[in-house]
């Protein structure tokens, strides 16, 4: 039983060699417990279903064809540093096309909740998605790949290609630029006065 | 208490847009993708990007469970007129494009001291789900506002949404589906900016070729655009499906709302693009704004269903008003209710500003 629950075994087809085999069923195995989290990944980040699908399949792609790079020891921070290179050549594509947003969506704020909210909870859910928005991308995908997808220090800094150090001042930075913004849109978070500055060191926040 | 720094990481956890669960993500679907790939050659050389006959269909993927495909609309419809069309089979021009060249050479240039070009749209998209053999329709508002520098650089900022049903018959649909969350987001109304790193705005084209660059001799412009529509790397969309035609009025529309683009650029994109065989005049329209222009366009059912993809301007300035796709019949799985079915983007407003943020000075 794997992620999905279920295990697919497949013949070997005419022409297989022994070391075909073993590639594709470690490919296999690598596939199945790893795309949830990619997919979730890409799904955050791209405007659409569709887009966000031809990320994980580009992905997965060059996975299957640079096999031999991808670490067997904690093969997820490889693949989501592809799927964001991936998806980073997305959104220049989109850019030079008109009407295409490259902005990661945040969109999820108000899609989740049908139900009207009280006009307080409301505004603060806009206020934040407002300040989030108007972050830099590097700022957005610093907080949300510890945030969204659950990633430790370490890991998130070789998504980015960077060490743990510079990416643990970089989230430092960009908590305080996003507190920065949350005060400017009326957040409460930004307007929480006479509470202590956020003090986080680099490298503490390694789980 | 907890910290600000609590309340700040759960405030981030709560903006996921995926905390409600990343429902669809089954696993047909990701076999379907697993086996596609490793049917494919590993030793394949290049960019995945390059070698599309090899990639894994994600159309495949959504066909088992749940469909994501933007689906078309527009214009015209029965408005359409095949009025005047070519004398004869030859390269000649489409007699309303040569007027318009004519209208578009004698336009005064872009000139200003100001750093900006604003540019404001205002887009109608449809989103379609597929699940069950049924299927559903919403419209997607977008407003979009640019500030361009000359040097590539600026800013993007989108309001979308909310998102409506497409018909009283498309809620039904979903409605028996389960209601399956089919949208991660575009329900809900919400804004967002992006800043534009230089190099990557509108007065340079995809490969980095800058507009001036570009030849306004028409006969040249049109070697140049064929070109472009047939090259892989040009990202003019050669391989994905659409027809020459199609892609070369995609790419021309492109160019003519750009506002970097000078005059006789313009002329001679409109007269290029009267060449192109497949390319027909559609006759006086009226956009959804009520404003009156002539369109030009071509049909191409590459996106399921019999689409007319058009591009309208008025005739006396040669200004862009409005580019539309117009789906023609209802693909089979969508409720056959208020088609024809229009997908447009509508150009409000342009000229120079003098920062980031602000409207064009008047």
């Amino acid at each position: 039983m794997d992620t999905y629950g279920t295990v697919i075994e497949r013949g070997p087809s005419p022409g297989d060699s022994n070391m075909d085999r073993d590639r594709r069923k470690r490919f296999e195995a690598l596939f199945r417990t790893t795309h949830p989290r990619v997919l979730a990944y890409a799904l955050r980040r791209a405007p659409d279903r569709e887009s966000a699908e031809e990320v994980v399949s580009e992905t997965y792609l060059i996975a299957w064809r640079r096999f031999d790079a991808v670490p067997r020891e904690d093969p997820l921070p490889w693949l989501l540093g592809t799927a964001r290179r991936v998806r980073s050549n997305q959104r220049r594509a989109a850019t030079r096309r008109p009407h295409a947003t490259g902005a990661v969506p945040i969109d999820g704020i108000t899609a989740r909740d049908p139900v009207t909210p009280a006009a307080e909870a409301l505004a603060e859910r806009e206020a934040f998605a407002a300040a989030f928005a108007a972050l830099r991308e590097r700022d957005r995908e610093v907080l949300s790949l510890i945030a969204w997808d659950g990633l430790r220090v370490r890991e998130a800094a070789t998504v980015m290609g960077c060490t743990s150090a510079v990416f643990s001042l970089r989230l430092h930075r960009a908590r305080g630029r996003l507190l920065k913004e949350l005060k400017r849109s009326g957040h409460s978070l930004g307007e929480a006065n006479g509470q202590p500055p956020l003090v986080e060191q680099p490298g503490t926040t390694e789980a | 208490m907890r910290s600000r720094e609590d309340r700040l990481d759960e405030a981030l956890r709560a903006a996921d847009p995926l905390a409600g669960g990343t429902e669809g993500t089954n696993e047909g679907p990701a076999e379907d993708l697993l086996a596609a790939i490793v049917a494919s050659d590993p030793s394949g050389s290049g960019s995945p990007r390059e070698r599309g006959a090899q990639r894994p269909p994600a159309k495949a993927n959504r066909r088992r469970y749940l469909v994501a495909v933007p689906v078309a609309a527009a214009l015209v419809g029965t408005l359409i007129a095949i009025l005047p069309g070519r004398d004869d089979d030859g390269p000649s021009t489409l007699p309303a494009l040569a007027q318009v060249a004519q209208a578009a050479a004698a336009q005064a240039p872009l000139e200003s001291d100001l750093p900006y070009l604003y540019l404001k749209t205002r887009s109608t998209g449809l989103m379609t789900a597929v699940a069950g053999g049924r299927g559903w329709s919403v419209s997607t508002p977008t407003t979009r506002e640019e500030w361009i520098a000359r040097d590539g650089s600026g800013r993007v900022r989108t309001v979308e949404g909310p998102a409506r049903w497409a018909s009283t018959g498309d809620r039904e649909a979903w409605e028996a589906s389960g209601r399956i969350p089919f949208l991660a987001h575009g329900w809900g109304r919400h804004v967002s900016q992006e800043e534009i790193p230089a190099g990557r705005f509108r007065n340079f084209l995809p490969g980095g070729t800058a507009l001036s660059a570009l030849p306004t001799d028409a006969t040249e412009l049109a070697a140049w655009l064929e070109q472009r529509v047939h090259d892989p790397k040009a990202g003019a969309g050669a391989g994905n499906g659409f027809s020459v035609a199609v892609r070369t009025l995609t790419l021309v529309a492109e160019i003519l709302s750009n506002p970097f683009a000078s005059p006789q650029l313009r002329a001679a994109l409109y007269e290029a693009e009267g060449q192109v065989p497949g390319i027909e005049y559609l006759g006086e329209v009226t956009d959804e704004l009520g404003r009156r222009g002539v369109a030009v366009g071509a049909e191409s059912a590459n996106s399921g269903a019999p689409t007319v993809y058009s591009l309208i301007f008025d005739p006396r300035t040669s200004r862009v008003l409005a580019t539309q796709q117009q789906v023609l019949e209802a693909p089979s799985a969508l409720p056959d209710e208020g088609y024809p079915r229009t997908e447009s983007v509508l150009y409000l407003e342009s000229g120079a500003t003098s920062s980031l943020g602000s409207r064009p000075d008047r």
